[in-house]
């Protein structure tokens, strides 16, 4: 009678772990046997598709850099006044997230970088790798936004928001500034990526006319401080309306180079 | 990455409105600079000397034209007035000259002359550098390349490659069976001297970090005893030439291929591929030594290392995947941190460091011809250098990083090719051919810093 009720019992667990496993099967919709038989597969695809998806590049850096040069995929200019970027940012807002991807393509075509980057790139991941970095690390945007400067595009500023500059006269004079000076500020190459800084104060005619500029924090090396006194001096800056002109006469603003 | 734009954003508009509100001009791009190497001051010159002088501007010209990607050599007719102690500042800044060479040529001793140069800084008003070299017209060549590097470091601060030299490989000796032998030349192309005299067939040249020794495989003869007779077989042995004492030894003649060696950092140990065992695998090895380490253990071939200055990280060639790709790893252990970076391209080869160590120059079979590329070291950037310029080999990074050397293979007509050295900025921007008549140039390499 025992050995019934336990081999009862033993009967009774197997079928009890049977059913349970049925039924967690059939509820998972296939999604445990598909982990179980058809990951392994699935990880085989994905690393060939990655080995095998991207030829040589093409261009030469030569060949990339002339069709930078062609005035097709020529980068717009960047000095752009504040009203005129006041529309560009609205309809930015207007615009859809689908069109904001197609405008970022375009705005890559005009730089050289992206160019070299776009037939350079070899492998599918890196690219998805690329996007995740740039939303998470703070250090590579704020890389770009030295590189960039302060535009006056949206998301870029460096002297304020474009709500802020809106009601600002002087904010909108002085964010045009850096896209005056950029074109002349140029670096040989033994200069360049050094950390090197410096801040230049300048003071401005009520006609826009370099009055005088103050070396207010050398870089330590007179080449770099003498090139960014060269690139203020070789800009044209814009007439400022009366109010900012006495605001530039008498307070003057300071450069940072490059930041 | 919202939360940063608005930190930053508020940051700076309480700048904006601050008495002292700081506009942040951007980075610079990168800039030529001007440049103007004037006419020497003769003073008291026979027509020899000034011969001579007029040899010597021209030569440090023609060195500072190699760095036109940094560099804009101009001449004015217009020269204003200058004399070598005195320059006229406000002319060349009102040119946009940035930098300014004078030049004063005395008599020297015998034949010979004294060269006096300074160079100016037109934008900071200063001179930067002043110094006195003596020259000979049989050591003008060598004399001049080190002024213009003393002019090149006093503006850059760096060493340039004027001081540097080429040795690479030629047949132009070869009668009727091919022979390779050694040569240095000048990174100019010039002053061309013959190294070896083995008449037979050197490969792979390097040279050890002093610039004193040079390692070549060697194709040997020997005689080999076997089955009751003896007969001859040839076998790619290991060689090493001392540059003062011009002695060469032996430094491994084991069984098939001892080829591809490289010197360490300490100039002692060397790595090189090695198949004694009937597979090619990266050795390490130190000279004088039987000492021997495997670097690399894996059925398929690995071959042709590049090592960086520190030592730190091993490129190599390696058939694992099925097709010759290029890899790297840590040298300090046998297949530490192997990492394949190639993952295109039909047939990868040469693969060789930039001196920082950050990037492989290499070549790969496209179209039917070799061309070269560069990627970085961790396997990303990939650049392709060459294209519709013949077929282009073995690669070399300068010792400045600035210019890369290369094998280029033209065909003249359907069974006839030439094959000279070429040199091009790390661009790809060809500068010109060093060698010409030559025979087929092979395997260039560039000499150290001194």
């Amino acid at each position: 009678m025992e050995t019934l009720d336990r081999d009862f019992n033993k009967n009774f667990l197997i079928s009890l772990g049977a059913h349970v496993l049925f039924f967690a099967l059939l509820f998972s919709g296939g999604e445990i046997v598909k982990k179980f038989f058809k990951y392994n597969d699935v990880e085989i695809i994905r690393s060939s598709v990655r080995v095998d998806v991207v030829g040589m590049p093409k261009f030469t850096i030569q060949e990339l850099k002339k069709m930078q040069a062609q005035p097709v995929i020529e980068a717009k200019p960047e000095v752009v006044k504040g009203k005129k970027e006041e529309t560009r940012a609205e309809a930015d807002d207007v615009i859809k997230k689908d069109d904001l991807v197609i405008k970022e393509e375009g705005k890559k075509k005009a730089s050289f970088l992206n160019l070299l980057n776009d037939y350079s790139s070899q492998k599918v991941s890196a690219k998805t790798e690329k996007k995740g970095t740039q939303t998470g690390a703070g250090n590579k945007n704020l890389e770009s936004l030295i590189i960039e400067g302060n535009r006056l595009s949206k998301g870029s500023a460096l002297v304020g928001d474009y709500s802020d500059t809106e009601n600002s006269e002087f904010s909108a004079y002085v964010q045009n500034i850096p896209g005056v000076i950029r074109p002349f500020w140029k670096l040989p190459s033994y200069l360049l990526g050094k950390d090197l800084r410096c801040r230049i104060k300048i003071y401005l005619s009520p006609e826009g006319k370099l009055i005088k500029l103050e070396l207010q924090e050398s870089s330590g090396v007179s080449e770099f401080d003498a090139r960014a006194e060269k690139a203020i001096r070789e800009s044209q800056f814009p007439k400022p309306s009366t109010e900012v002109g006495s605001r530039l006469v008498n307070s003057g603003i300071i450069l940072g180079f490059p930041i | 990455m919202k939360l940063i734009f608005l930190i930053i954003t508020i940051i700076f508009s309480f700048q904006t409105f601050a008495q002292d509100a700081v506009i942040a001009v951007g980075q610079a791009e990168q800039d030529k600079d001007k440049i103007v190497i004037d006419d020497p001051e003769l003073v008291d010159l026979s027509g020899d000397q000034k011969r001579l002088g007029a040899e010597l501007i021209d030569l440090l010209r023609n060195d500072f034209i190699f760095y036109k990607h940094k560099f804009n050599p101009v001449d004015y007719l217009d020269k204003g007035k200058n004399s070598y102690s005195s320059p006229d500042i406000e002319k060349w800044a009102s040119g946009g000259v940035t930098y300014f060479i004078s030049s004063k040529i005395e008599d020297g001793t015998g034949s010979g002359i004294e060269a006096h140069f300074k160079v100016w800084s037109i934008l900071t008003k200063k001179e930067i550098f002043s110094g006195k070299f003596k020259l000979k017209t049989e050591n003008l060549r060598a004399v001049g390349h080190q002024v213009a590097d003393a002019l090149y470091r006093s503006i850059t601060g760096k060493a340039s490659i004027f001081n540097s030299k080429i040795f690479f490989v030629s047949d132009r000796t070869s009668y009727r069976e091919t022979m390779k032998e050694l040569y240095i030349m000048d990174f100019d192309g010039r002053r061309v001297d013959k190294l070896t005299n083995f008449n037979s067939v050197v490969l792979s040249p390097s040279i050890s970090p002093d610039n004193s020794k040079m390692m070549f495989s060697l194709i040997a003869q020997k005689k080999e005893y076997a089955n009751g007779r003896t007969r001859l077989i040839k076998n790619i042995d290991l060689k090493l030439l001392d540059l003062r004492s011009k002695k060469v030894s032996t430094v491994s003649d084991r069984p098939g291929i001892n080829s591809g060696a490289i010197f360490g950092a300490d100039g002692q140990t060397i790595y090189l591929t090695l198949s004694f065992s009937g597979n090619a695998d990266v050795y390490e090895m130190a000279i004088g030594s039987t000492r021997m380490r495997k670097i690399t253990s894996h059925y398929s071939d690995d071959v042709d290392p590049s090592i960086t200055r520190d030592g730190s990280l091993m490129t190599f060639l390696s058939n694992r995947p099925g097709r010759a790709h290029i890899y790297t790893m840590n040298p300090a252990d046998t297949e530490k941190d192997v990492k394949r970076i190639s993952f295109v391209g039909q047939f990868n080869a040469t693969p060789r460091f930039s001196p920082d160590g950050k990037e492989i120059v290499f070549t790969s079979w496209v179209d039917n011809g070799f061309d070269l590329y560069r990627i970085g070291a961790d396997g990303n950037n990939l650049v392709r250098l060459t294209k519709g310029f013949g077929s282009n080999e073995e690669p070399a990074f300068s010792p400045d990083g600035e210019f890369i050397i290369f094998a280029s293979k033209k065909m003249i007509s359907r069974s006839k090719a030439v094959q000279d050295i070429y040199i091009m900025n790390r661009e790809g921007e060809i500068l010109g051919q060093l060698t010409q008549n030559f025979g087929h140039c092979f395997s260039p390499q560039w000499t150290n810093l001194p």
